[in-house]
Protein backbone atom coordinates (compact mmCIF):
# COMPACT_ATOMS: atom_id res chain seq x y z
CA UNK A 1 0.00 0.00 0.00
CA UNK A 2 1.36 3.39 -0.95
CA UNK A 3 1.55 6.35 1.39
CA UNK A 4 2.49 10.01 1.10
CA UNK A 5 6.17 9.20 0.66
CA UNK A 6 5.71 6.98 -2.36
CA UNK A 7 2.21 7.87 -3.54
CA UNK A 8 1.27 8.74 -7.11
CA UNK A 9 1.01 12.46 -6.34
CA UNK A 10 4.27 12.73 -4.43
CA UNK A 11 5.87 16.10 -5.03
CA UNK A 12 2.75 17.65 -6.51
CA UNK A 13 0.78 20.59 -5.19
CA UNK A 14 -2.99 20.52 -5.44
CA UNK A 15 -5.53 23.23 -4.67
CA UNK A 16 -9.04 21.99 -3.86
CA UNK A 17 -12.00 24.39 -3.65
CA UNK A 18 -15.16 23.65 -1.76
CA UNK A 19 -13.13 21.39 0.48
CA UNK A 20 -15.03 21.88 3.71
CA UNK A 21 -17.13 18.75 3.42
CA UNK A 22 -18.30 15.98 1.18
CA UNK A 23 -16.45 15.30 -2.05
CA UNK A 24 -14.07 18.23 -1.61
CA UNK A 25 -12.97 16.95 1.76
CA UNK A 26 -12.58 13.43 0.42
CA UNK A 27 -10.47 14.66 -2.48
CA UNK A 28 -8.25 16.74 -0.22
CA UNK A 29 -7.59 13.85 2.14
CA UNK A 30 -7.01 11.40 -0.70
CA UNK A 31 -4.57 13.75 -2.42
CA UNK A 32 -2.62 14.17 0.80
CA UNK A 33 -2.57 10.44 1.32
CA UNK A 34 -1.28 10.07 -2.24
CA UNK A 35 1.62 12.36 -1.48
CA UNK A 36 0.41 15.75 -2.65
CA UNK A 37 0.78 18.96 -0.75
CA UNK A 38 -2.76 20.30 -0.57
CA UNK A 39 -4.16 23.80 -0.32
CA UNK A 40 -7.55 23.19 1.20
CA UNK A 41 -9.83 26.06 0.35
CA UNK A 42 -13.33 26.90 1.41
CA UNK A 43 -15.26 29.83 2.81
CA UNK A 44 -15.79 28.34 6.26
CA UNK A 45 -13.89 26.84 9.18
CA UNK A 46 -14.83 23.32 8.13
CA UNK A 47 -12.17 23.56 5.42
CA UNK A 48 -9.62 24.13 8.16
CA UNK A 49 -10.78 20.88 9.69
CA UNK A 50 -10.30 19.22 6.31
CA UNK A 51 -6.74 20.52 6.24
CA UNK A 52 -6.19 18.99 9.66
CA UNK A 53 -7.58 15.66 8.46
CA UNK A 54 -5.43 15.76 5.34
CA UNK A 55 -2.36 16.54 7.40
CA UNK A 56 -3.17 13.61 9.65
CA UNK A 57 -2.68 11.35 6.65
CA UNK A 58 0.99 12.16 6.77
CA UNK A 59 0.79 14.65 3.94
CA UNK A 60 1.12 18.38 3.96
CA UNK A 61 -1.94 20.58 3.90
CA UNK A 62 -2.76 24.21 4.55
CA UNK A 63 -6.08 25.97 4.81
CA UNK A 64 -6.93 28.96 2.62
CA UNK A 65 -10.17 30.69 3.44
CA UNK A 66 -11.63 31.29 0.02
CA UNK A 67 -14.87 32.48 -1.46
CA UNK A 68 -14.42 31.40 -5.07
CA UNK A 69 -16.81 34.08 -6.29
CA UNK A 70 -14.28 36.72 -5.26
CA UNK A 71 -11.34 37.03 -7.62
CA UNK A 72 -8.88 38.32 -5.04
CA UNK A 73 -9.55 35.40 -2.73
CA UNK A 74 -8.92 32.82 -5.43
CA UNK A 75 -5.78 34.63 -6.47
CA UNK A 76 -4.64 34.57 -2.84
CA UNK A 77 -5.32 30.85 -2.54
CA UNK A 78 -3.24 30.19 -5.64
CA UNK A 79 -0.48 32.39 -4.28
CA UNK A 80 -0.60 30.50 -1.00
CA UNK A 81 0.21 27.32 -2.87
CA UNK A 82 3.19 29.02 -4.44
CA UNK A 83 4.37 30.64 -1.23
CA UNK A 84 4.01 27.58 0.99
CA UNK A 85 4.72 24.72 -1.40
CA UNK A 86 6.69 26.37 -4.19
CA UNK A 87 4.25 26.04 -7.06
CA UNK A 88 0.98 24.58 -8.22
CA UNK A 89 0.38 21.42 -10.23
CA UNK A 90 -3.37 21.09 -10.15
CA UNK A 91 -6.63 22.73 -9.21
CA UNK A 92 -9.77 20.80 -8.40
CA UNK A 93 -12.70 23.20 -8.49
CA UNK A 94 -15.33 21.44 -6.45
CA UNK A 95 -17.13 24.39 -4.88
CA UNK A 96 -20.78 24.74 -5.75
CA UNK A 97 -23.62 26.95 -4.60
CA UNK A 98 -25.10 26.26 -1.20
CA UNK A 99 -28.41 26.38 -3.07
CA UNK A 100 -27.40 23.53 -5.34
CA UNK A 101 -29.93 21.16 -3.80
CA UNK A 102 -32.79 23.68 -3.58
CA UNK A 103 -35.72 22.36 -5.55
CA UNK A 104 -37.20 25.04 -7.79
CA UNK A 105 -39.02 25.13 -11.11
CA UNK A 106 -37.47 27.07 -13.99
CA UNK A 107 -40.21 29.67 -14.03
CA UNK A 108 -39.73 30.25 -10.30
CA UNK A 109 -35.96 30.81 -10.35
CA UNK A 110 -35.24 34.31 -9.09
CA UNK A 111 -32.27 36.43 -10.03
CA UNK A 112 -30.47 35.90 -6.73
CA UNK A 113 -30.62 32.12 -6.93
CA UNK A 114 -29.55 32.08 -10.57
CA UNK A 115 -26.66 34.42 -9.94
CA UNK A 116 -25.49 32.40 -6.96
CA UNK A 117 -25.34 29.19 -8.98
CA UNK A 118 -23.42 30.91 -11.74
CA UNK A 119 -21.11 32.73 -9.36
CA UNK A 120 -19.88 29.70 -7.44
CA UNK A 121 -19.71 26.96 -10.06
CA UNK A 122 -18.99 28.95 -13.19
CA UNK A 123 -17.37 32.23 -12.17
CA UNK A 124 -15.42 30.25 -9.60
CA UNK A 125 -14.13 28.04 -12.41
CA UNK A 126 -13.14 31.12 -14.37
CA UNK A 127 -11.26 32.53 -11.38
CA UNK A 128 -9.47 29.25 -10.78
CA UNK A 129 -8.52 28.94 -14.43
CA UNK A 130 -7.40 32.51 -14.82
CA UNK A 131 -5.17 32.68 -11.77
CA UNK A 132 -3.83 29.14 -11.87
CA UNK A 133 -2.86 29.00 -15.54
CA UNK A 134 0.58 30.63 -15.27
CA UNK A 135 1.53 28.12 -12.58
CA UNK A 136 -0.09 25.12 -14.23
CA UNK A 137 1.67 25.92 -17.49
CA UNK A 138 5.05 25.82 -15.78
CA UNK A 139 4.41 22.28 -14.55
CA UNK A 140 2.21 20.87 -17.31
CA UNK A 141 -0.54 20.73 -14.73
CA UNK A 142 -4.21 19.83 -14.56
CA UNK A 143 -7.50 21.57 -13.98
CA UNK A 144 -10.41 19.44 -12.86
CA UNK A 145 -13.85 21.01 -12.85
CA UNK A 146 -16.64 19.18 -11.10
CA UNK A 147 -19.83 18.88 -13.08
CA UNK A 148 -22.98 16.83 -12.64
CA UNK A 149 -25.24 14.38 -14.42
CA UNK A 150 -27.74 17.23 -14.44
CA UNK A 151 -25.45 19.05 -16.86
CA UNK A 152 -25.77 16.29 -19.42
CA UNK A 153 -29.37 15.20 -19.04
CA UNK A 154 -31.09 18.20 -17.46
CA UNK A 155 -32.95 18.23 -14.18
CA UNK A 156 -36.57 19.03 -13.47
CA UNK A 157 -35.85 19.90 -9.87
CA UNK A 158 -32.44 21.57 -10.17
CA UNK A 159 -32.51 23.53 -13.44
CA UNK A 160 -30.19 26.37 -12.38
CA UNK A 161 -27.70 23.86 -11.05
CA UNK A 162 -27.95 21.96 -14.32
CA UNK A 163 -27.30 25.11 -16.35
CA UNK A 164 -24.31 26.13 -14.25
CA UNK A 165 -22.77 22.69 -14.42
CA UNK A 166 -23.48 22.47 -18.14
CA UNK A 167 -21.71 25.77 -18.67
CA UNK A 168 -18.74 24.40 -16.76
CA UNK A 169 -18.53 21.54 -19.25
CA UNK A 170 -18.50 23.95 -22.16
CA UNK A 171 -15.75 25.95 -20.54
CA UNK A 172 -13.71 22.83 -19.80
CA UNK A 173 -13.87 21.55 -23.37
CA UNK A 174 -12.68 24.86 -24.76
CA UNK A 175 -9.96 25.27 -22.16
CA UNK A 176 -8.70 21.79 -22.94
CA UNK A 177 -8.17 22.90 -26.53
CA UNK A 178 -6.81 26.29 -25.56
CA UNK A 179 -4.34 24.94 -23.03
CA UNK A 180 -3.36 21.73 -24.76
CA UNK A 181 -0.37 23.35 -26.47
CA UNK A 182 0.80 24.42 -23.02
CA UNK A 183 0.65 20.84 -21.80
CA UNK A 184 -2.13 21.60 -19.35
CA UNK A 185 -4.98 19.11 -19.15
CA UNK A 186 -8.56 20.06 -18.35
CA UNK A 187 -11.11 17.48 -17.36
CA UNK A 188 -14.62 17.49 -15.96
CA UNK A 189 -15.70 14.91 -13.45
CA UNK A 190 -19.35 14.05 -12.96
CA UNK A 191 -19.80 12.23 -9.66
CA UNK A 192 -22.74 10.57 -8.02
CA UNK A 193 -22.02 10.30 -4.33
CA UNK A 194 -23.63 10.75 -0.98
CA UNK A 195 -22.72 14.26 0.10
CA UNK A 196 -24.18 16.84 2.47
CA UNK A 197 -25.86 18.45 -0.56
CA UNK A 198 -27.40 15.17 -1.62
CA UNK A 199 -28.49 14.53 1.96
CA UNK A 200 -30.39 17.82 1.81
CA UNK A 201 -31.89 16.76 -1.51
CA UNK A 202 -33.06 13.53 0.10
CA UNK A 203 -34.91 15.59 2.70
CA UNK A 204 -36.50 17.83 0.08
CA UNK A 205 -37.30 14.99 -2.25
CA UNK A 206 -38.52 11.95 -0.32
CA UNK A 207 -37.87 8.73 -2.12
CA UNK A 208 -34.96 10.14 -4.08
CA UNK A 209 -32.36 7.98 -2.38
CA UNK A 210 -34.28 4.80 -3.10
CA UNK A 211 -34.94 5.82 -6.69
CA UNK A 212 -31.31 6.65 -7.26
CA UNK A 213 -30.17 3.30 -5.96
CA UNK A 214 -32.63 1.59 -8.30
CA UNK A 215 -31.31 3.31 -11.40
CA UNK A 216 -27.63 2.79 -10.67
CA UNK A 217 -26.53 -0.46 -12.26
CA UNK A 218 -24.03 -1.00 -9.49
CA UNK A 219 -26.91 -0.72 -7.07
CA UNK A 220 -25.88 2.09 -4.78
CA UNK A 221 -25.03 5.77 -4.59
CA UNK A 222 -21.29 6.28 -4.52
CA UNK A 223 -19.07 7.08 -1.59
CA UNK A 224 -16.93 10.22 -1.74
CA UNK A 225 -13.94 8.61 -0.08
CA UNK A 226 -13.86 5.26 -1.79
CA UNK A 227 -15.56 5.87 -5.15
CA UNK A 228 -14.89 9.48 -6.17
CA UNK A 229 -11.65 10.66 -4.60
CA UNK A 230 -9.54 7.78 -5.97
CA UNK A 231 -10.61 8.71 -9.51
CA UNK A 232 -9.53 12.30 -8.92
CA UNK A 233 -6.17 11.06 -7.65
CA UNK A 234 -5.80 9.06 -10.84
CA UNK A 235 -6.74 12.05 -13.01
CA UNK A 236 -4.11 14.15 -11.27
CA UNK A 237 -1.46 11.48 -11.66
CA UNK A 238 0.95 10.57 -14.41
CA UNK A 239 -1.26 7.83 -15.78
CA UNK A 240 -3.87 10.35 -16.89
CA UNK A 241 -1.53 12.68 -18.75
CA UNK A 242 -3.13 11.91 -22.14
CA UNK A 243 -6.68 12.59 -20.96
CA UNK A 244 -8.06 16.06 -21.59
CA UNK A 245 -11.32 17.66 -22.66
CA UNK A 246 -13.38 14.77 -21.35
CA UNK A 247 -16.18 14.43 -18.86
CA UNK A 248 -15.39 11.48 -16.65
CA UNK A 249 -18.64 10.08 -15.31
CA UNK A 250 -18.27 8.31 -11.95
CA UNK A 251 -21.81 7.27 -11.15
CA UNK A 252 -22.01 3.49 -10.96
CA UNK A 253 -23.13 3.30 -14.58
CA UNK A 254 -26.28 5.36 -14.24
CA UNK A 255 -25.57 7.69 -17.17
CA UNK A 256 -24.44 5.89 -20.29
CA UNK A 257 -25.56 8.21 -23.06
CA UNK A 258 -22.29 9.95 -23.97
CA UNK B 1 -49.17 24.21 -30.45
CA UNK B 2 -49.42 24.34 -34.18
CA UNK B 3 -51.86 21.61 -35.17
CA UNK B 4 -53.20 23.03 -38.39
CA UNK B 5 -50.20 22.47 -40.60
CA UNK B 6 -48.05 24.98 -42.36
CA UNK B 7 -48.75 28.37 -40.80
CA UNK B 8 -47.40 28.51 -37.26
CA UNK B 9 -47.11 31.76 -35.38
CA UNK B 10 -43.51 32.25 -34.34
CA UNK B 11 -41.60 34.88 -32.38
CA UNK B 12 -37.95 35.09 -33.43
CA UNK B 13 -35.79 36.71 -30.76
CA UNK B 14 -32.43 38.12 -31.76
CA UNK B 15 -33.68 39.06 -35.19
CA UNK B 16 -31.52 42.18 -35.02
CA UNK B 17 -28.58 39.94 -35.92
CA UNK B 18 -28.02 38.80 -39.45
CA UNK B 19 -28.48 35.18 -38.43
CA UNK B 20 -31.75 35.91 -36.64
CA UNK B 21 -33.05 38.00 -39.52
CA UNK B 22 -32.17 35.30 -42.02
CA UNK B 23 -33.87 32.69 -39.89
CA UNK B 24 -37.00 34.84 -39.59
CA UNK B 25 -37.02 35.38 -43.34
CA UNK B 26 -36.64 31.67 -43.91
CA UNK B 27 -39.58 30.87 -41.66
CA UNK B 28 -41.68 33.45 -43.49
CA UNK B 29 -40.62 31.84 -46.77
CA UNK B 30 -42.14 28.63 -45.42
CA UNK B 31 -45.40 30.33 -44.56
CA UNK B 32 -44.98 31.03 -40.87
CA UNK B 33 -46.42 34.14 -39.31
CA UNK B 34 -43.32 35.69 -37.80
CA UNK B 35 -42.86 38.42 -35.22
CA UNK B 36 -39.30 39.60 -34.74
CA UNK B 37 -37.78 40.91 -31.53
CA UNK B 38 -34.29 42.22 -30.79
CA UNK B 39 -32.00 40.30 -28.48
CA UNK B 40 -32.00 43.19 -26.04
CA UNK B 41 -35.57 42.36 -25.09
CA UNK B 42 -34.12 39.48 -23.07
CA UNK B 43 -32.36 41.82 -20.66
CA UNK B 44 -33.55 41.63 -17.10
CA UNK B 45 -36.37 44.00 -16.35
CA UNK B 46 -37.14 44.83 -19.95
CA UNK B 47 -40.32 42.80 -20.06
CA UNK B 48 -39.76 39.94 -22.43
CA UNK B 49 -42.96 38.22 -21.39
CA UNK B 50 -44.98 41.35 -22.11
CA UNK B 51 -43.28 41.62 -25.49
CA UNK B 52 -44.33 38.08 -26.28
CA UNK B 53 -47.87 38.82 -25.18
CA UNK B 54 -47.89 41.79 -27.55
CA UNK B 55 -46.53 39.56 -30.29
CA UNK B 56 -49.25 37.04 -29.61
CA UNK B 57 -51.92 39.69 -29.88
CA UNK B 58 -50.53 40.80 -33.21
CA UNK B 59 -49.87 37.45 -34.81
CA UNK B 60 -52.25 35.14 -33.04
CA UNK B 61 -51.39 32.80 -30.18
CA UNK B 62 -47.76 31.86 -30.46
CA UNK B 63 -46.86 28.34 -31.46
CA UNK B 64 -43.17 28.79 -30.98
CA UNK B 65 -40.47 31.06 -29.65
CA UNK B 66 -37.11 30.88 -31.40
CA UNK B 67 -34.13 32.44 -29.65
CA UNK B 68 -31.60 33.05 -32.39
CA UNK B 69 -29.27 35.16 -30.29
CA UNK B 70 -28.87 36.32 -26.71
CA UNK B 71 -26.38 38.95 -27.82
CA UNK B 72 -23.05 38.98 -29.57
CA UNK B 73 -20.96 39.18 -26.40
CA UNK B 74 -20.22 35.45 -26.20
CA UNK B 75 -19.05 35.34 -29.80
CA UNK B 76 -16.05 37.57 -29.19
CA UNK B 77 -12.74 35.70 -29.22
CA UNK B 78 -10.02 35.78 -26.64
CA UNK B 79 -7.95 33.56 -24.39
CA UNK B 80 -9.62 33.02 -21.05
CA UNK B 81 -6.53 34.06 -19.15
CA UNK B 82 -6.77 37.47 -20.81
CA UNK B 83 -10.40 37.95 -19.98
CA UNK B 84 -10.98 40.44 -17.17
CA UNK B 85 -13.91 40.29 -14.77
CA UNK B 86 -16.03 42.78 -16.68
CA UNK B 87 -15.54 40.91 -19.93
CA UNK B 88 -16.39 37.61 -18.26
CA UNK B 89 -19.59 39.11 -16.89
CA UNK B 90 -20.58 40.58 -20.24
CA UNK B 91 -19.70 37.52 -22.31
CA UNK B 92 -20.88 34.75 -20.01
CA UNK B 93 -23.06 35.78 -17.10
CA UNK B 94 -25.22 38.32 -18.90
CA UNK B 95 -26.00 35.98 -21.82
CA UNK B 96 -26.92 33.25 -19.35
CA UNK B 97 -29.16 35.68 -17.47
CA UNK B 98 -30.81 36.50 -20.77
CA UNK B 99 -31.24 32.82 -21.44
CA UNK B 100 -33.17 32.36 -18.23
CA UNK B 101 -35.34 35.37 -19.06
CA UNK B 102 -35.96 33.83 -22.47
CA UNK B 103 -36.97 30.49 -21.03
CA UNK B 104 -39.23 31.97 -18.40
CA UNK B 105 -40.91 34.30 -20.86
CA UNK B 106 -41.36 31.63 -23.49
CA UNK B 107 -42.91 29.23 -21.02
CA UNK B 108 -45.30 31.91 -19.84
CA UNK B 109 -46.37 32.55 -23.41
CA UNK B 110 -46.66 28.91 -24.48
CA UNK B 111 -47.86 27.00 -21.45
CA UNK B 112 -51.57 27.62 -21.96
CA UNK B 113 -51.75 26.12 -25.42
CA UNK B 114 -48.50 24.23 -25.76
CA UNK B 115 -45.75 25.00 -28.21
CA UNK B 116 -42.03 24.87 -28.78
CA UNK B 117 -38.98 26.82 -27.67
CA UNK B 118 -36.01 26.56 -30.01
CA UNK B 119 -32.52 27.89 -29.30
CA UNK B 120 -30.01 28.39 -32.06
CA UNK B 121 -26.54 27.56 -30.75
CA UNK B 122 -23.07 27.05 -32.24
CA UNK B 123 -21.75 23.56 -32.78
CA UNK B 124 -18.50 24.66 -31.19
CA UNK B 125 -20.07 24.12 -27.79
CA UNK B 126 -20.46 20.43 -28.51
CA UNK B 127 -16.76 19.99 -29.00
CA UNK B 128 -15.09 23.09 -27.56
CA UNK B 129 -13.07 25.79 -29.30
CA UNK B 130 -9.84 27.42 -28.22
CA UNK B 131 -10.37 31.12 -27.70
CA UNK B 132 -14.11 30.75 -27.40
CA UNK B 133 -14.52 29.43 -23.86
CA UNK B 134 -17.20 31.97 -23.00
CA UNK B 135 -19.34 31.06 -25.98
CA UNK B 136 -19.01 27.35 -25.29
CA UNK B 137 -19.83 27.90 -21.62
CA UNK B 138 -22.95 29.90 -22.43
CA UNK B 139 -24.12 27.36 -24.96
CA UNK B 140 -23.58 24.31 -22.81
CA UNK B 141 -25.44 26.09 -20.04
CA UNK B 142 -28.25 26.73 -22.48
CA UNK B 143 -28.34 23.13 -23.62
CA UNK B 144 -28.48 21.85 -20.06
CA UNK B 145 -31.30 24.25 -19.27
CA UNK B 146 -33.10 23.16 -22.44
CA UNK B 147 -32.99 19.56 -21.28
CA UNK B 148 -34.22 20.56 -17.84
CA UNK B 149 -37.05 22.53 -19.40
CA UNK B 150 -37.88 19.75 -21.81
CA UNK B 151 -38.34 17.40 -18.89
CA UNK B 152 -40.29 19.87 -16.80
CA UNK B 153 -42.61 21.30 -19.43
CA UNK B 154 -43.66 18.13 -21.17
CA UNK B 155 -46.92 17.91 -19.22
CA UNK B 156 -47.81 21.36 -20.59
CA UNK B 157 -47.07 20.16 -24.13
CA UNK B 158 -44.22 22.63 -24.34
CA UNK B 159 -41.19 21.14 -26.06
CA UNK B 160 -37.68 22.54 -26.12
CA UNK B 161 -34.93 21.99 -28.67
CA UNK B 162 -31.53 23.31 -29.63
CA UNK B 163 -30.44 23.67 -33.22
CA UNK B 164 -26.67 23.64 -33.48
CA UNK B 165 -25.20 25.38 -36.50
CA UNK B 166 -21.63 26.15 -37.50
CA UNK B 167 -20.32 28.93 -35.30
CA UNK B 168 -18.90 30.67 -38.33
CA UNK B 169 -22.41 30.96 -39.69
CA UNK B 170 -23.57 32.80 -36.60
CA UNK B 171 -20.52 35.02 -36.49
CA UNK B 172 -20.69 35.83 -40.17
CA UNK B 173 -24.31 36.81 -39.81
CA UNK B 174 -24.03 38.36 -36.35
CA UNK B 175 -24.33 41.92 -37.57
CA UNK B 176 -27.32 43.27 -39.49
CA UNK B 177 -25.09 44.21 -42.37
CA UNK B 178 -23.78 40.69 -42.68
CA UNK B 179 -20.36 41.84 -41.60
CA UNK B 180 -18.60 39.56 -39.16
CA UNK B 181 -17.90 40.64 -35.62
CA UNK B 182 -14.60 38.82 -35.40
CA UNK B 183 -11.24 40.40 -36.10
CA UNK B 184 -9.62 39.11 -39.28
CA UNK B 185 -8.25 35.63 -38.92
CA UNK B 186 -10.32 34.53 -35.95
CA UNK B 187 -13.02 32.91 -38.00
CA UNK B 188 -10.60 30.22 -39.01
CA UNK B 189 -10.31 29.15 -35.37
CA UNK B 190 -13.96 28.28 -35.16
CA UNK B 191 -15.20 24.74 -35.51
CA UNK B 192 -11.81 23.10 -35.06
CA UNK B 193 -9.93 23.68 -38.31
CA UNK B 194 -8.30 20.61 -39.76
CA UNK B 195 -11.22 18.31 -39.18
CA UNK B 196 -12.76 16.37 -42.07
CA UNK B 197 -14.87 18.53 -44.39
CA UNK B 198 -18.64 18.50 -44.06
CA UNK B 199 -20.31 15.47 -45.58
CA UNK B 200 -22.87 17.80 -47.15
CA UNK B 201 -22.84 21.34 -48.45
CA UNK B 202 -22.37 23.99 -45.78
CA UNK B 203 -25.78 25.16 -44.51
CA UNK B 204 -27.15 28.67 -44.50
CA UNK B 205 -29.69 30.10 -42.09
CA UNK B 206 -32.49 31.00 -44.48
CA UNK B 207 -32.50 28.00 -46.77
CA UNK B 208 -31.22 25.22 -44.51
CA UNK B 209 -31.68 26.03 -40.85
CA UNK B 210 -35.13 27.60 -41.11
CA UNK B 211 -36.74 24.45 -42.57
CA UNK B 212 -35.32 22.40 -39.72
CA UNK B 213 -36.74 24.84 -37.18
CA UNK B 214 -40.05 24.77 -39.01
CA UNK B 215 -40.05 20.99 -38.70
CA UNK B 216 -39.14 21.02 -35.02
CA UNK B 217 -42.11 23.23 -34.19
CA UNK B 218 -44.51 21.08 -36.19
CA UNK B 219 -46.79 18.43 -34.70
CA UNK B 220 -44.61 15.73 -36.22
CA UNK B 221 -42.07 16.40 -33.46
CA UNK B 222 -44.50 16.45 -30.57
CA UNK B 223 -42.94 13.33 -29.06
CA UNK B 224 -39.45 14.77 -29.08
CA UNK B 225 -38.05 17.22 -26.59
CA UNK B 226 -34.71 18.22 -25.13
CA UNK B 227 -32.92 17.36 -28.35
CA UNK B 228 -29.99 19.08 -29.99
CA UNK B 229 -30.16 18.82 -33.76
CA UNK B 230 -26.91 19.63 -35.51
CA UNK B 231 -27.45 21.39 -38.83
CA UNK B 232 -23.80 21.51 -39.79
CA UNK B 233 -23.64 19.59 -43.03
CA UNK B 234 -22.45 16.49 -41.23
CA UNK B 235 -19.22 17.67 -39.63
CA UNK B 236 -19.34 16.42 -36.09
CA UNK B 237 -21.92 13.64 -36.02
CA UNK B 238 -21.83 13.77 -32.23
CA UNK B 239 -23.32 10.95 -30.20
Amino acid sequence: MTGPDDGPLRGRVVLVTGAGAGIGRAISVACARAGAAVVVSGPGDNAAETARLAGAQGGRAVFARTDVTVADEVEAAVQRAVDVFGGLDAVVHNATSRRSSDVVAIDAIDDDAWDDHMAVSLRGAYHCARFALPHLARRRGRLILMTSPAAMEGSVTLPAYAAAKGAVRGLAKSLALEWGPLGVGVVCLSPLANTPALARAYVENPGLEERLAQVVPLGRVGDSDTDIAPVVVFLLGEGARYITGQTIVVDGGRFTAL
Amino acid sequence: MNTEGPAPSVAVVGADTGAGAALAAGLEDLGASVVTLPGAVLARGVGFRAALDDAGRGAGALDAVVIASVGTGPTLPGALSELDADAWHARVEVPLQRTLVGFQGAYGALRAGGGTLVLVVPTLALIGAAGFGPWAAVTEGQRALAKAAGRAWGPSAVTVHCVAVPAALLVREAAPTGAGVLPPGHETRLDRPGQPPPALDAPDMRGCVAPVVQTLISPAWRSVTGATVAVDGGVWMTP
